[in-house]
């Protein structure tokens, strides 16, 4: 029933709605139902309100752009890698972004007022730096090679990441807590700020991929195809490549190391609804958003009154399911 | 003879290792044209620089008179369909999906199907005998019948000019000659001008109007059949005595038998 995108879509955004409600209402201050509704709608009592608008539903959108993001950065990714395994975090895009914080927070040990304006785009400058300097490696004489690509991602996000440990213990308790909870992936600094423009860039993007989802499945066909039936392979590949690397980035700056999302989720969208990008974009997109709302919950209350790094949630769901899913083929 | 396409001084290799090092070729226009040779002599090669999927170091070639180097590669897939060897569909994409690739060249935008786009996807599934798999996905198909759906993505794209890299290779003799059949059919039928790679010499001399012989990156003969299915040929070719004989049914040369040439047997 559900590989009938017209069943399916409506389900997943119906999902979507509830779990966002319930991730509202979730969390070490639980608010009653009633109270919650009148503050959404009315004006409700000043402290509930704020304690909704400012502080929790900033955190809960952002969960859902980023999961969304995450999302569609892998399943564009797999298409143009030709590669199953690929994701966002595997070309070292987390990597990057973690990197330039570290080396941020080390050299101007203090906080700067600015902190939290600062960390997206250090975050996005360190992914950004690093995409850059593997596709300047992995490709010559106007084509790219996908598989060097991902091999340089991978040495290159470990030769980071190591550094990014040696960074870190010259750090004092505090700031090494905060790198760490940060590469496992923690909603931080979500502001209504952030998340506007989380939607806008996203939304531009997304706009963008779904437009060219046509050239997206002549890409997923192996080169000599793609070519025989007129792709310009080595500009679309290009531009694809570098619009997963900017939501991911973006995503990067706010969630921190998320990185089984853009892995789990379009996998998942494409045993349901097949290859097609032009089924399978919208359907990473909205499981994206389902499973990051689920660790947003999970992470706010499994474990009271601490808060997991919604990482590590996304994790424990994710990674059982997807070895089931590999299991049963 | 008018040329479908024309390569003139083709230097065609893989980076630092030059495959083909000086070459002039020709495909004559609404025939079907075999290029033969022993493994790694470059035919393959030759076929993917002929449809610009592997870049030239040097030389120009022509098609329809025109330099393709002067063509985007969009207004090329117009002119010139490809079928590589042993083509890969993703996993779970269905016949139909795939034959519509080929009019990935005429479509803009997010590509929804024209009424004429449905229509050529419709004939060339009812051409090569698909069209009752359409909705199955490629991947459970056999392999005689996932060949002709290929063949169907190509002949969607609506070229004059159909390049095909080893069509028969991995197929049973008859699902070979049902290929062919479908070629020589397309052939006459809408004029097309086929060029294949293909090992089987038989059935190379039985469907095709001119052969091109290959050995070591450089054609060593080209013509028509009687011309190039020759015992000297297939000698200097593949270093093989070759027993030939008109075949009764198609009066073309056939080979009966054959040994390696200077074996005692």
């Amino acid at each position: 029933m559900f590989k009938n995108v017209k069943v399916l879509f409506p389900c997943l955004i119906v999902l979507i709605l509830l779990l966002l409600v319930l991730d509202i209402q979730a969390g070490y201050a639980s608010i009653p139902w009633n109270e919650l509704l009148s503050s959404l709608f009315a004006h409700g009592d000043e402290t509930t309100r704020f304690l909704i608008v400012e502080l929790r539903l900033p955190r809960v959108l952002a969960s859902l752009l980023i999961g969304i993001g995450l999302s569609l950065s892998g399943c564009v990714l797999q298409g143009v890698s030709h590669n199953e395994m690929t994701e966002p975090g595997l070309l070292g895009i987390n990597a990057g972004a973690g990197l330039m914080m570290a080396l941020y927070l080390l050299l101007f040990q203090n906080q700067s007022p600015h902190f939290s304006f600062l960390l997206p785009l250090l975050a996005f400058a360190g992914a950004g730096l690093t995409f850059w300097i593997e596709y300047k490696l992995a490709s010559n004489k106007k084509k790219l090679h996908p598989n060097r690509l991902l091999l340089m991602g991978v040495a290159i996000s470990m030769a980071i990441t190591s550094l990014t440990t040696i960074l870190m213990l010259k750090m004092p308790d505090q700031q090494y807590a905060f790198v760490q909870s940060w590469i496992a992936g923690n909603i931080w600094g979500a502001s209504w700020t952030s998340v506007l423009f989380l939607t806008v860039s996203m939304a531009v993007i997304f706009g963008l991929i779904a437009y060219k989802s046509r050239i997206l499945n002549a890409l997923a066909l192996q080169e000599e195809v793609s070519i025989g039936i007129g792709v310009n392979v080595f500009k679309e590949s290009r531009l694809f490549f570098v619009l997963a690397i900017i939501l991911a980035s973006l995503c990067a700056s706010i969630g921190g190391g998320l990185s089984f999302v853009g892995l789990v989720c379009p996998h998942l969208a494409r045993r349901i609804v097949g290859p097609n990008y032009k089924k399978l974009v919208p359907a990473s997109v909205l499981i994206g958003g389902v499973l990051l709302l689920v660790a947003d919950i999970g992470s706010r209350t499994l474990f009271l009154p601490y808060e997991m790094p919604i990482g590590i949630v996304a994790t424990v769901i994710g990674a059982p399911y997807f070895l089931y899913l590999l299991m049963k083929n | 003879m008018e040329l479908a396409m024309e390569g003139k001084q083709l230097v065609i290799g893989y980076g630092e290792k030059i495959i083909i090092p000086a070459m002039d070729v020709k495909i004559p226009k609404g025939k079907i044209t075999s290029i033969i040779g022993p493994n790694g002599c470059g035919k393959s090669t030759l076929l993917k620089a002929l449809a610009r999927i592997l870049p030239l170091q040097s030389g120009d070639i022509e098609i329809e008179g025109v330099k393709m180097s002067s063509l985007k590669t969009e207004s090329i897939a117009k002119k010139l369909a490809l079928l590589p060897q042993g083509p890969q569909a993703p996993e779970g994409l269905l016949v139909e999906e795939l034959v519509a690739f080929g009019r990935y060249p005429y479509q803009k935008g997010f590509g929804k199907l024209s009424k004429e786009d449905h229509e050529h996807i419709e004939r060339a599934m009812k051409a090569t005998k698909v069209l009752d798999l359409k909705g199955r996905s490629v991947d459970t198909l056999s392999g005689g019948q996932r060949q002709r759906v290929w063949i169907a993505m190509a002949l969607a794209q609506d070229t004059p000019i159909i390049l095909l890299d080893e069509p028969t290779t991995y197929l049973d003799m008859a699902h070979q000659l049902e290929i062919l059949e479908l070629l020589k059919t397309l052939n006459e039928k809408e004029q097309k001008t086929i060029a294949l790679v293909i090992h089987d010499l038989n059935l190379a001399a039985r469907f095709s109007d001119h052969l091109i012989a290959m050995r070591s990156g450089t054609i060593l003969y080209e013509g028509d059949v009687e011309h190039v299915m020759r015992k000297q040929v297939l000698a200097d070719v593949f270093s093989l005595d070759a027993y030939i004989e008109e075949d009764p049914w198609s009066h073309k040369p056939t080979m009966v038998t054959y040994k390696l040439l200077h074996s005692k047997q």
